[in-house]
């Protein structure tokens, strides 16, 4: 029945297929439940009362906030920047203030937000009309960059890096493939489909400049073979370009990166291997059709669209201020939904971070808005049989039932091993697991552990090195006063007779002879002034060198644990 | 609206260890169908008697471990040890061979391991190791069919009266043959296994009556065994069909199997070997390369320790069914192979995606390419 649907859509959008794809064998197919939203069109969402807009772009990148309190905004001004990067104002209106704020992570954790009271008025800043320009021609590719990163454009799809920096790291290498990610495997996220069932065109817009500013020699569309309306529309956009639109079997977890990849080059990346080495470019498409808006409208990013979907409301797909409270949105949909609510999750129901509030923004990463009305109903867990289903479904080809042997024992050697650090998370394991084991939660308690564990190391390395350094130090200074102190016995030696004492260990534990006491007290008095001058001296060099060593070996520990 | 935040994913499928096991126990449907057909209700009375006393022993055990005790008897898990061991216990064994053999396989075979999943052996072998080590004499009553005795054409396995000589032959002191007008002289119509009369035929004066060539359908021969064996391999097939098991343990098994028969066999002559047709249908061979040896608790995890595994078993599988002097060897096989099974799981994993083949030989730890 499946390959008679497969066949028939084969047929109907032949031009799709022209490519010899290497689809994914592994993964799962859950029920996609998309229609549902996707039966309406883009709906507006009204203008929020207040808007939230976290300062924390991507995981570590904390924008500096360029407006005060009180201070009056345009839609579309900057409020905030770092290193040409900038977040904009949304919608027109007054900062109200700059504090904490809860955001969308799954700790729950709040961070520095700049609010904004609305004045129903959305009027655009002057600024923008001047920097749309219809021919994107006529600038430099580099120059195009600048204005990406001016317009704060970050992945619209997956983990929200900050598109210049992908794009200024990709042009270092010498791109020949750009792959646009139009798959949205994932069930129930419906945006990018439906953003392409109306925009199509804006959308291929966008992949033209970033085909423009990669030189790239193919450029490749990915999607579905299940979104037929959206294909339609893809392929008349890119009809007279050299754009090529493939379409690839409906699996879970196909739009990931690498798999991806794999799936139409043919090619597999490492563990934290660049597709740029292997000359792959990927982008989200809404991330292209931002692209769009930034560059010929000069729209900076400040709206996405999204899909708001669970059994607490109405399905639809919405076009979503940046900041909006997700509660706004919810009530957009259905005027109870919130009562109706008990989890609330950002993205698809495979990979989605559970929400702690619900006065979180929607950001930028905000594909898909999940209001369940009951608690997510994990099955209670059992023994693992080890059936071995989970590595049947793998994407990654690890063996996940020997991966969570090794995570629950503690072996953590055997764990990485077995290549626990490949795991994407995907989730594909838990989804097929009879025993209802969360592995995918086991898993990255155990890659926290291998961190830590690295971070351990990586300290303990640091601090043996310094511990030999020292030792090296203080063996160096004994010889040198070894030296001394036998050569200026040597000296005296000439004058009365005294014995030789070589060995600085009984020098210091037993008390000089009485016939060399004085001598010598005046002597070490002299040496002890230089000493003392030399040991300040050491102490000053080593306290910067260990000043500048710890802000060296500091730096990744707050990166780790950012990702924990 | 708080409460404890869940990491992702928050989506499962519909599968359970209750439905995988069911799919087990329907695959093994055919082969219940022609041994039924063939050799009367002997058969049923033993799955019977070993359910019952595999589900009590379960029942039992999770009270004293103070365990959910419908948790574990809703997995099935009990029911498919059960049923396996049904199999090899021969119809019309007395009624404590099969109860006790069940209860040896889920106490000693697999709680004392700590239950489902954790058994090192594979229960119900265990359980019928232990019966065939403890009682040989009922263990090997796959008794000589009594052509003499017993007319076919008055007498169907399916019948009423054998029904009721299956009964009495299990339950000795209910002695209702005598109903039916059969002295209970008659102590067995079940008949031998292929593979028994093939090693009578070869080390005493009994004529090989056992060909190459027997009928497949002549209800009346004693083939009875080839269409248990195609039972089983239809039911492993939609096992395999079914994603419950993979290709690499069957395939491998087979093929040893059946290469070492090839290999020893000599046409014609009466020697022990026997002909690979008999290696792989008049045996054990089916249910034990697609039903025992695919146990997943204790066979290995990886594609490579699997294969491995197949073979090792398809070698002990031969060696000990024609040089040893036990009438099957699927038991001693398997159980000889799950020892090894902790062993090819630590050393061998799948190459992981990204790995080149020759960055997974030389060095699972350092990868090239770029960090990010």
């Amino acid at each position: 029945m499946n390959s008679l649907i497969r066949l028939s859509r084969r047929l109907r959008n032949q031009a799709g297929y022209t490519r010899k794809t290497r689809p994914l064998r592994r993964g799962i197919t859950p029920p996609i439940n998309k229609s549902d939203s996707l039966s309406k069109a883009i709906q507006k969402l009204p203008l929020a009362k207040e808007l939230v807009l976290p300062l924390r772009v991507y995981q570590s990148l904390t924008l500096e906030p360029v407006v005060k309190e009180g201070e009056a905004v345009l839609k579309g001004q900057v409020i905030a920047s770092l290193d040409g990067f900038n977040i904009h104002a949304p919608s027109s209106g007054t900062v109200a203030t700059i504090e904490d704020r809860p955001y969308a992570n799954p700790a729950g954790l709040y961070a520095p937000c700049i609010v904004i009271n609305t004045d129903g008025m959305d009027r655009w800043h002057p600024s923008i009309s001047d920097r749309a320009s219809e021919n994107f021609n006529e600038r430099s590719p580099y120059a195009l960059i600048e204005l990406i990163a001016e317009a704060g454009i970050t992945g619209l799809g997956g983990a929200g890096f900050p598109c210049h920096q992908k794009l200024h790291s990709a042009t270092q290498h010498n791109i020949d493939t750009l792959i646009i990610n139009a798959m949205e495997c994932e069930p129930s996220i419906a945006a990018d489909e439906a953003l392409l069932q109306e925009r199509a065109t804006q959308v291929v817009e966008g992949i033209k400049i970033l085909q423009y500013i990669l030189h790239a020699k193919t450029c490749l569309v990915a999607i579905e073979d299940s979104k037929d309306a959206a294909i339609k529309q893809l392929l008349s956009a890119v009809e007279g370009s050299d754009i090529e639109v493939v379409i690839l079997p409906t699996r879970y977890p196909s739009g990931s990166e690498q798999q991806l990849i794999k799936a139409l080059c043919d090619k597999e990346l490492a563990r934290g291997q660049l597709p740029a080495s292997i000359g792959v470019h990927c982008q989200n498409v809404a991330t292209s059709y931002a692209i769009f808006e930034a560059i010929c409208l000069g729209r900076p990013l400040v709206s996405r669209i999204t899909t708001i979907t669970g059994d607490a409301l109405a399905s639809c797909n919405v076009e979503v201020l940046l900041g909006t409270p997700v509660v706004d949105a919810l009530e957009f949909c259905d005027e109870n939904a919130l009562e109706k609510t008990k989890s609330l999750i950002f993205g698809g129901p495979l990979m989605g971070v559970e929400l702690a509030n619900e006065l979180c923004p929607v950001n930028a990463t905000t594909n898909c808005i999940i209001a369940s009305q009951s608690q997510t109903l994990l099955k209670p867990e059992q023994d693992c049989i080890r059936c071995g289903f989970c590595a049947q479904v793998c994407p990654a080809y690890l063996l996940p039932q020997q991966l969570l042997l090794a995570s629950q024992q503690g072996a953590h050697e055997q764990a990485r091993a077995g290549g626990l650090q490949d795991c994407i998370e995907c989730g594909a394991c838990n989804y097929v697991c009879p025993s209802h084991i969360p592995l995918v939660q086991y898993y990255r308690a155990e890659k926290a552990e291998l961190r830590n564990l690295d971070a351990m190391a990586s300290r303990a390395q640091h601090w043996q090195q310094r511990f030999e350094n020292h030792q090296a130090r203080l063996d160096k200074q004994k010889a040198t006063a070894l030296d001394r102190r036998s050569r200026a016995l040597r000296m005296r030696a000439k004058a009365p007779q005294a014995p030789i004492k070589t060995d600085l260990h009984d020098e210091q534990i037993k008390a000089p002879s009485s016939a060399t006491a004085e001598t010598s007290a005046v002597l070490s008095a002299d040496q002890a002034k230089s000493d003392i001058q030399a040991a300040l001296a050491r102490a000053r060099a080593k306290k910067a060198q260990q000043q500048q060593s710890t802000a060296i070996s500091d730096k990744p520990h707050p990166k780790s644990e950012e990702k924990e | 609206m708080t409460q404890a935040l869940k990491s992702s994913p928050h989506l499962q499928g519909s599968n359970n260890i209750t439905k995988t096991m069911a799919y087990v126990l329907l695959a093994c449907a055919p082969a219940y169908a022609a041994a039924t057909w063939f050799f009367g209700w002997g058969l049923t009375i033993n799955i019977v008697l070993c359910m019952g006393a595999a589900l009590a022993s379960e029942a039992l055990i999770m009270r004293i471990r103070q365990r959910s005790i419908t948790e574990s008897l809703s997995d099935g898990s009990a029911l498919v040890t059960a049923l396996l061991l049904a199999f090899t216990i021969p119809p019309g064994a007395p009624w404590w061979i099969p109860i006790l053999g069940a209860m040896l396989a889920i106490t000693i075979g697999k709680q004392v391991y700590g239950g489902i999943g954790l058994n090192i052996f594979n229960p119900a072998m265990v359980g019928y190791a232990a019966l065939l080590t403890a009682f040989p004499l009922q263990m090997t009553g796959w008794q000589l069919p009594n052509v003499l005795t017993i007319d076919y054409e008055w007498f169907s396995p399916l019948s009423w009266d054998a029904f009721l000589i299956s009964i009495n032959l299990t339950f000795p002191f209910l002695s209702l043959t005598q109903d039916i007008g059969l002295d209970h002289e008659i102590d067995g119509f079940a008949k031998a296994t292929p593979l028994l009369f093939h090693k009578l035929a070869a080390h005493s004066a009994i004529a090989g009556q056992w060909t190459e060539q027997a009928s497949l359908f002549d209800r009346s021969s004693d083939v009875g065994w080839e269409w248990i064996n195609l039972g089983f391999l239809c039911g492993g097939l939609f096992l395999l069909f079914k994603r419950i098991i993979t290709w690499h343990i069957p395939v491998s098994l087979i093929v040893t199997v059946l290469a070492l028969s090839f290999y020893f066999y000599q046409p014609g002559s009466e020697a022990v070997y026997g002909s690979p047709y008999l290696h792989l249908f008049g045996t054990a061979t089916m249910i034990g390369a697609f039903f025992i040896a695919t146990d997943p608790v204790s066979s290995p995890a990886s594609p490579a320790g699997k294969i491995i595994y197949g073979i090792l078993l398809g070698i002990f599988i031969y060696c000990i069914r024609v040089w040893g002097s036990y009438l099957d060897s699927i038991a001693f096989s398997v159980l000889l192979a799950n020892g090894i099974t902790p062993l090819l799981d630590y050393g061998l994993r799948p190459r992981i995606f990204g790995e080149t083949p020759r960055s997974f030989w030389r060095d699972k730890l350092s990868r090239k390419g770029e960090q990010a």
